[in-house]
């Protein structure tokens, strides 16, 4: 029974995210939002386990942490890149422009 | 029986995390109520599947979850945050040169 509550609760976190990463505005928020329904797959994988009392599944919780975090990292690397290429490109028609 | 009630508190705490991430204005501030509550959520949940699994070869996988979330996170909300700050100024600054030119 508790655990049918937290599945439901986990279930209304994954909305939420959800709908933040429908309607994100920018790119960082998407991302976290997808930070975070990995993180609700971890913990519904891990109540899953809890309730049939089988840990088969388990080696999966620390596949879907490493996979998280780099597609966070590979995310920002790729943001960085992008807002740097933006400043390089004002910069650089800054630059045709002055002379 | 306690590990039941443990991991319902850290799925309260991924539900707090996922209200805050929908209603709080800043992208940093939905960070932070993500990072923090999300960490610390996922951790009480595997804690609870722990006390509750009684199989060492269960403890050993969720033990290396835990850690690899713990070490992990601040270092991915580290790199986001500063991407975050970094494709704000490059925004600020296009739309500052657009209105400059405009």
């Amino acid at each position: 029974m508790i655990s049918i509550i937290t599945l439901v609760l986990l279930a209304c976190a994954g909305a939420c995210f959800v709908v933040r990463l429908a309607l994100g505005p920018t790119l960082p928020d998407r991302v976290l939002a997808m930070d975070g329904l990995i993180v609700v797959g971890i913990a519904a994988i891990a109540v899953r386990a809890m309730q049939t009392g089988n840990g088969a599944f388990l080696p999966v919780l620390v596949v879907l942490t490493l996979v998280g975090f780099v597609s966070t990292a590979a995310s920002a690397r790729f943001i960085e890149w992008r807002s740097l290429q933006l400043r390089r490109g004002d910069r650089s028609s800054g630059d045709g422009a002055a002379p | 029986m306690i590990g039941e009630w443990v991991a319902l508190l850290g799925s309260v705490l991924i539900l707090l995390a996922g209200i805050g991430a929908v209603r709080f204005k800043d992208t940093f501030a939905r960070m932070h109520a993500l990072t923090k509550a999300t960490t610390l959520g996922v951790v009480l949940v595997l804690i609870g599947a722990a006390i509750h699994l009684d199989r060492p070869n269960d403890w050993t996988s969720l033990l290396l979850a835990a850690a690899m979330q713990l070490v992990t996170s601040p270092v991915a909300a580290n790199l986001l945050g500063r991407s975050t700050w970094l494709l704000q100024r490059a925004t600020e600054e296009r739309d500052g040169a657009g209105d400059a030119a405009g």
